[in-house]
C-alpha cells in the first residue's frame, strides 16, 4: 500500500514538472525557430549549380533528453496494448527540432548563412543505475554549413544571374 | 531553384491525445486485461481443485503429519497433537457423511489467535485461540469453519490460486509493479473472502447438527471485531470479510434457516 | 498533375525543381504489443520472417511518411525528395520511426 502511494505521488510531481518544463522549452524553440526562418536548410546532397556558393564545413550538433517518470510508466503500459507512445513523441519533436536549432546557431556564429545535407541520427542513452530502463535519447543534427550570396532584401529568393557558373559539385570541407 | 521561405507545421509530429487521458485510459485498460486474465486463471483452478482425488492429495502432503510433536511446523512453532481436539473434530464431522478426511488435530504453542486448514485432513489451532474462547460452542464453530474449508477444498484452491497468481503476475508486472500489485490483491483476496464466507455456513450446518443451534458461533468474531479498522481500503484487500460483515451474514444465514442463536452455552472444553 | 512526388533522390527526371522550402520531418513513436511478442519469441526460435513485426513497423512508417507529406502539403509544396528514413530504439520495446526529406515545387 505505501508502495503505491510513493508511486502515486511520483507519478503526479513528474508529471507536472515535465509538463512545465515542455512547455517552455516549446515556447523557447518557437520563438528561436522565427528567427531563423530565412536560414536555408535542405538534406540536398549537392549544392545546385545556379547557387552562387562558397566555402564549405561540418558542422554538428546534439542533445540528450531524458524521459521522466510519467512519460516512461505510461510507455511502459502502452507495452502491453501496442499503438502509438502519446508521451514519447512531443519528447522526441522537441529534442530535434532544438538539435537543428543548435545547429542552425553553430553556423550562424561562425558566418554561414546555409545548411546542406542535413541528417539525423538517434540513440538510447541508457543510466547505469538501472540498466534496464533508458534515461534518455540523444539526436544528433549535422550538415554541411555553407555560405551563399543572395539578395539580403528581398529574402524569398535568390539566385545568381550569371546561368554559366561552373557546377561546383557538393564539397564537404 | 528558389528558395521561399516557408513555416512548418511542425505539430504533425505530435497526436493530440492528452498525456492524463492517455494514462486513465491506459490504467482502467490494464487492469481490466490483467484482471480478466486472473479471474480465466481462478476459475480455471477452481474448477480442476475439487477434481484432485484424496488418495493424491495424501500422497502430495504425506510429510505434513501433525499426528507427532513437530518443533517448528513450516516455520510456526512448535505443535503437538490433541486427543480431546481430535474427538471434537470427529463429532461435527459425523455430520458430513460424505468426509473422506481422517482428520488429526493439533495445538500451535503461539498467542496469535489463529485456526488454520492443511492439506492432508491437518487442523492446527493456536494456544491463544484456546485461551479467549469461553464456551465449547464457541470453539466448535471454529473447529466446524475448518471442515467446511476442507469440504470446499479452500486448501487446494488457494495453492493453486497462489501458485498460478505469481505467475502471472511476474510476466505482468516487470514494469508495472504497483498497478498490478493492486490488482492482483483485489483479485486473490475477493476469492479469498468468498471461501471465507463459505466456510462459515457451512461451520454453522455442523454446529447446528451437533448441538441443535448455533449459540456462540459469533462470539469470537465479536472479540476480534472490537480490534479492527473498518477502512474501505482494507474491506477489499484482507484476505478474511471483516468481522462485522462476517457476523451479519451468519445471523441472517442462521434467521434465514431458523437456527437458534440464543440458546444457552455449554461450558468451556477442558483441552490440556 | 495533383499527384504528390515522393523520392529519395535529388532530382526527378523528366521535371524541374522550382521551388524548395525547407526540411520536412515525420515520426512515430510506436509501442511493441506484447502479446505479439510472445508469439514471435516462438517464431525466433525456428526462424524465418517475424511477420507480425514486419506489418507492425511498415503501418508505424507508413504513418511516419505521411506525417511528413502533411508537413509539406501545408507548406504548398507538391513533393519531396531526398527522403531519408531512420528506425531507432529509444526504450525498451518502443521505437521511432523517423522520415525526413526536402519540401519543394515541382514541375
Amino acid at each position: 500500500m505505501a508502495q503505491l502511494i510513493i508511486t502515486l505521488v511520483l507519478l503526479l510531481i513528474t508529471f507536472v514538472t515535465g509538463n512545465l518544463i515542455e512547455r517552455r522549452h516549446y515556447e523557447k524553440i518557437k520563438m528561436r525557430e522565427l528567427g531563423f526562418i530565412n536560414m536555408l536548410t535542405t538534406n540536398f546532397e549537392n549544392i545546385p549549380f545556379d547557387w552562387d556558393a562558397s566555402e564549405a564545413r561540418l558542422v554538428t550538433s546534439n542533445i540528450v533528453i531524458s524521459l521522466d517518470y510519467f512519460k516512461r510508466f505510461v510507455a511502459n503500459l502502452r507495452k502491453y496494448f501496442g499503438g502509438n507512445i502519446v508521451t514519447y513523441e512531443p519528447l522526441m519533436d522537441r529534442a530535434r527540432r532544438e538539435a537543428v536549432l543548435r545547429l542552425k546557431e553553430k553556423a550562424k556564429a561562425r558566418g554561414y548563412n546555409a545548411i546542406i545535407n542535413l541528417r539525423l541520427d538517434t540513440s538510447q542513452i541508457a543510466n547505469s543505475l538501472t540498466p534496464k530502463q533508458t534515461a534518455g535519447v540523444e539526436i544528433l543534427a549535422y550538415g554541411t554549413a555553407i555560405k551563399i550570396n543572395y539578395d539580403i532584401e528581398n529574402k524569398d529568393s535568390f539566385a545568381t544571374e550569371d546561368e554559366n557558373r561552373d557546377d561546383p559539385v557538393g564539397i564537404i570541407g | 531553384m528558389k528558395y521561399k521561405v516557408k513555416f512548418a507545421d511542425e505539430s504533425v509530429n505530435v497526436s493530440k491525445v492528452h498525456p492524463l487521458k492517455e494514462f486513465a485510459t491506459l490504467i482502467v485498460g490494464f487492469s481490466i486485461l490483467l484482471a480478466s486474465i486472473l479471474f480465466i486463471a481462478i476459475s480455471f483452478v477452481n474448477i480442476v481443485a475439487p477434481l484432485v482425488p484424496l488418495k493424491t492429495e495424501k500422497a502430495m502432503f504425506a510429510g505434513l503429519k501433525t499426528t507427532t510433536v513437530q518443533e517448528n511446523f513450516y516455520g510456526l512453532g512448535r505443535v503437538s497433537p490433541n486427543i480431546k481436539l481430535k474427538a471434537l473434530v470427529d463429532k461435527l464431522a459425523q455430520h458430513w457423511p460424505e468426509n473422506p478426511y481422517d482428520f488429526s488435530v493439533a495445538v500451535l504453542d503461539s498467542e496469535i489467535l489463529n485456526a488454520m486448514a492443511f492439506p492432508g485432513g491437518n487442523i492446527i489451532v493456536s494456544q491463544g485461540l484456546l485461551d479467549e474462547v469461553e464456551s465449547e460452542n464457541e470453539l466448535a464453530f471454529v473447529l466446524a469453519h475448518e471442515i467446511g474449508h476442507f469440504h470446499n477444498r479452500d486448501h487446494l484452491k488457494s495453492l493453486g490460486r497462489g501458485l498460478l497468481t505469481s505467475i502471472i503476475l511476474g510476466v505482468f508486472g516487470k514494469s508495472t509493479e504497483s498497478l498490478s500489485n493492486v490488482v492482483g490483491i483485489v483479485s486473490t483476496s475477493s476469492y479469498s473472502r468468498k471461501a471465507e464466507a463459505s466456510a462459515d455456513r457451512f461451520g454453522l450446518e455442523l454446529v447446528q447438527a451437533q448441538y441443535g443451534n448455533v449459540s456462540g458461533s459469533t462470539d469470537l468474531f465479536k472479540k476480534l471485531s472490537k480490534n479492527e479498522h473498518n477502512s474501505l481500503v482494507q474491506r477489499y484487500t484482507r484476505s478474511h470479510p471483516i468481522s462485522k460483515l462476517r457476523i451479519q451474514e451468519m445471523i441472517d444465514y442462521a434467521e434465514k434457516r431458523n437456527y437458534s442463536l440464543t440458546e444457552k452455552l455449554l461450558p468451556k472444553l477442558i483441552i490440556q | 498533375m495533383n499527384e504528390f512526388l515522393v523520392s529519395n533522390t535529388e532530382t526527378i527526371p523528366g521535371k524541374t525543381i522550382v521551388e524548395f522550402y525547407g526540411v520536412v520531418t515525420g515520426s512515430t513513436v510506436r509501442a511493441k504489443n506484447i502479446g505479439k511478442d510472445i508469439l514471435a519469441g516462438f517464431k525466433n526460435m525456428v526462424g524465418g520472417e517475424l511477420k507480425n513485426y514486419t506489418e507492425l513497423l511498415q503501418e508505424a512508417r507508413q504513418e511516419a511518411i505521411s506525417r511528413m507529406l502533411s508537413q509539406a502539403k501545408g507548406m504548398g509544396a507538391n513533393g519531396v525528395i531526398n527522403v531519408r528514413f531512420s528506425t531507432s530504439s529509444i526504450a525498451q520495446g518502443a521505437a521511432e520511426l523517423f522520415a525526413y526529406g526536402t519540401a519543394v515545387r515541382v514541375e
